[in-house]
């Protein structure tokens, strides 16, 4: 898990955190507990476009679109060529189009990557470009939240 | 790489595949002006986009940004029919084949397993001459292949998947009357739309005559065939033709059906047994009226064979169990109608789907799920492959989570 200093409850993180597939929107999504990802661990959350072309379901993304709006997250379709060298790189190793974005970006800008995938394949290329000291979990975040007391055991298990 | 580069590559891309800045902004659901800052260097396009064009286009991504080589299949037909230009589905339809030929190529070549395509035969013809060449040649390679993939002389269920076992990536596609199917040769592999507006019976006949194609016309220097109604008197397409019909409906098949129908035989036959020292003959006499094979014989052998009745008909002629006189009349009876007052007494083949035809599909998904359990593509991945099948994410989701991905 990846250490940053709690802001005070109320305001965000400068470090951005970014969903690395819509795996992790999709878990809270389903859960309809989006607000604990935006809200609880106070990261400023960034998804790309890739990412978000890839919740289908209509309810969900109509949900995702009101958090949008809303500015509860932000989109972003990265567009310098070191990010789209290193997106392009990542494709190849196996990784779908929004992990790979999303990872590419968040390793050219610096950001933190939330992502459950576990896959050998996923964990090999983070760790090819350093960046394997940068993931947190669900389970992180919630694990985070709860112990800056932002959610309680409660919520979290619930979840 | 500077980034002028991509904007030059971009450009020479789009023009190389002969499309206006306003066709690929409307692909790609982007403003002209977008497309046109992207190609001026003046804005780099988004990840997004550039996956979108990539498939849009038919290429990787990676084919963008490097030196991009080939021609885009949709384009082709584009090119080939033009009345496919309003058609978004008809062009979705050949753009998802592509990827999945592109993916299904990728997988392989990421598992090391042999490619289907590799183990296609090359069959070394002269061009043929004449018409009766073109048809020799057809029927002869056709009996030779169905030799090779091990079909005997019994009925094709799908051809879809036979093409696809050959790996050839075949799709239906809504393409206008005049067209019966496009072949086009990627380096990635074989591509196959056959007219999914043509009747199930004539898109079986022209998924085997695109067979033919990819068998014996394309080339490196020939990686397109497009197969229309005022082309049928070019010997290739005879051949093709030819090809087709033997591929579905063998000679010993036929002959085979046929007999069984108590049809088919000489009016007088001689036989005779020797016993090293002296012989003794014996004669069987059938009644012509008899053996004369009827409309109603004919379509039983269409159906059994998922031909038409006119191709049961000419394939019967051409192996001499018609006479010319005999098909004449069944082609007459045909005409007026004759089909109509027997279909109420026969059932319709259920093997005249192709569109059922999943092999390809399948393959793609078991090359993926592979690759996941190999640790060699991500959840992310495999859901994004299996999209292009119609695959939902809950269905991936289960079958990945009974995996045990190695290492």
């Amino acid at each position: 898990m990846v250490s940053h200093p709690s802001p005070p409850t109320g305001q965000r993180r400068e470090t951005p955190l970014l969903a690395a597939d819509s795996c992790i929107l999709i878990n809270f999504l389903r859960l309809k507990s989006f607000p604990v990802l935006t809200e609880a661990c106070a990261f400023r959350l960034v998804i790309t476009r890739s990412v978000l072309k890839e919740i289908t379901d209509p309810a969900q993304r109509a949900m995702l679109d009101t958090f949008l709006k809303a500015g509860a997250l932000k989109e972003v379709d990265p567009d310098s060529i070191e990010v789209v060298r290193l997106h392009l790189s990542l494709r190849q190793d196996g990784l779908g189009e929004g992990e790979a974005s999303s990872l590419a970006y968040a390793a050219v800008e610096g950001c933190i990557l939330a992502c459950d995938e576990k896959n050998r394949c996923f964990i090999t290329a983070a760790e090819k470009i350093g960046f394997l000291d940068r993931l947190v979990t669900t389970r992180d975040l919630l694990n985070l939240a709860v112990i800056e007391k932002r959610l309680s055991l409660e919520q979290a298990n619930l979840s | 790489m500077a980034e002028e580069s991509l904007a030059q590559r971009l450009r020479s891309f789009r023009e190389r595949q002969g499309l206006s800045q306003e066709t690929l902004a409307k692909w790609l659901g982007v403003s002209r002006s977008a497309l046109a800052s992207y190609e001026s260097g003046m804005r780099n396009p988004g990840i997004s986009v550039l996956e979108n064009m990539a498939y849009r286009l038919g290429c990787g991504v990676e084919s963008l940004l490097t030196s991009p080589e080939g021609i885009d299949p949709t384009v082709v037909l584009l090119r080939a029919d033009p009345g496919l230009q309003e058609n978004e589905e008809a062009q979705e339809c050949v753009r998802k084949c592509v990827r999945i030929g592109q993916e299904v190529s990728w997988l392989e070549e990421r598992l090391a397993v042999p490619r289907a395509s590799e183990s296609m035969p090359s069959y070394r013809v002269q061009p043929p001459s004449s018409k009766m060449e073109s048809i020799r040649q057809g029927e002869r390679i056709a009996a030779q292949e169905r030799q090779r993939l091990g079909l005997g002389y019994t009925p094709i269920e799908n051809v879809v998947n036979v093409l696809s076992d050959s790996g050839v990536c075949a799709s239906l596609v809504p393409l206008s009357a005049e067209i019966s199917g496009v072949s086009i040769m990627q380096d990635n592999g074989f591509y196959v739309f056959v007219n999914s507006n043509h009747s199930p019976a004539r898109q079986r006949f022209s998924l085997a005559h695109e067979y033919a194609h990819v068998l014996l016309d394309l080339k490196h220097d020939s990686r397109v065939v497009i197969s229309q109604s005022s082309d049928a008197d070019a010997l290739r397409e005879v051949r093709a033709n030819a090809f087709a019909a033997a591929f579905l409906a063998p000679e010993e098949g036929c002959v085979r059906f046929i007999h069984a129908c108590g049809k088919g035989k000489p009016s007088r036959v001689e036989y005779a047994s020797f016993d090293e020292h002296s012989e003794v003959f014996a004669n069987e006499r059938n009644v012509a009226v008899e053996q004369s094979i009827q409309l109603y014989d004919i379509l039983l052998l269409a159906d059994h064979f998922g031909v038409s009745p006119e191709t049961a008909v000419y394939r019967l002629a051409n192996i001499r169990l018609l006479s010319e006189k005999g098909r004449d009349d069944v082609l007459s009876s045909l005409r007026n109608g004759g089909v109509k007052r027997f279909r109420g007494v026969f059932r319709s083949p259920s093997f005249c789907r192709e569109d059922q035809g999943s092999s390809f599909r399948d393959r793609l998904m078991g090359l993926a799920l592979e690759a996941y359990r190999r640790g060699l593509v991500t959840t992310g991945r495999v859901v994004e492959i299996a999209s292009l099948a119609d695959i939902g994410r809950e269905e991936v989701e289960e079958a990945v989570s009974s995996l045990e991905p190695i290492g």
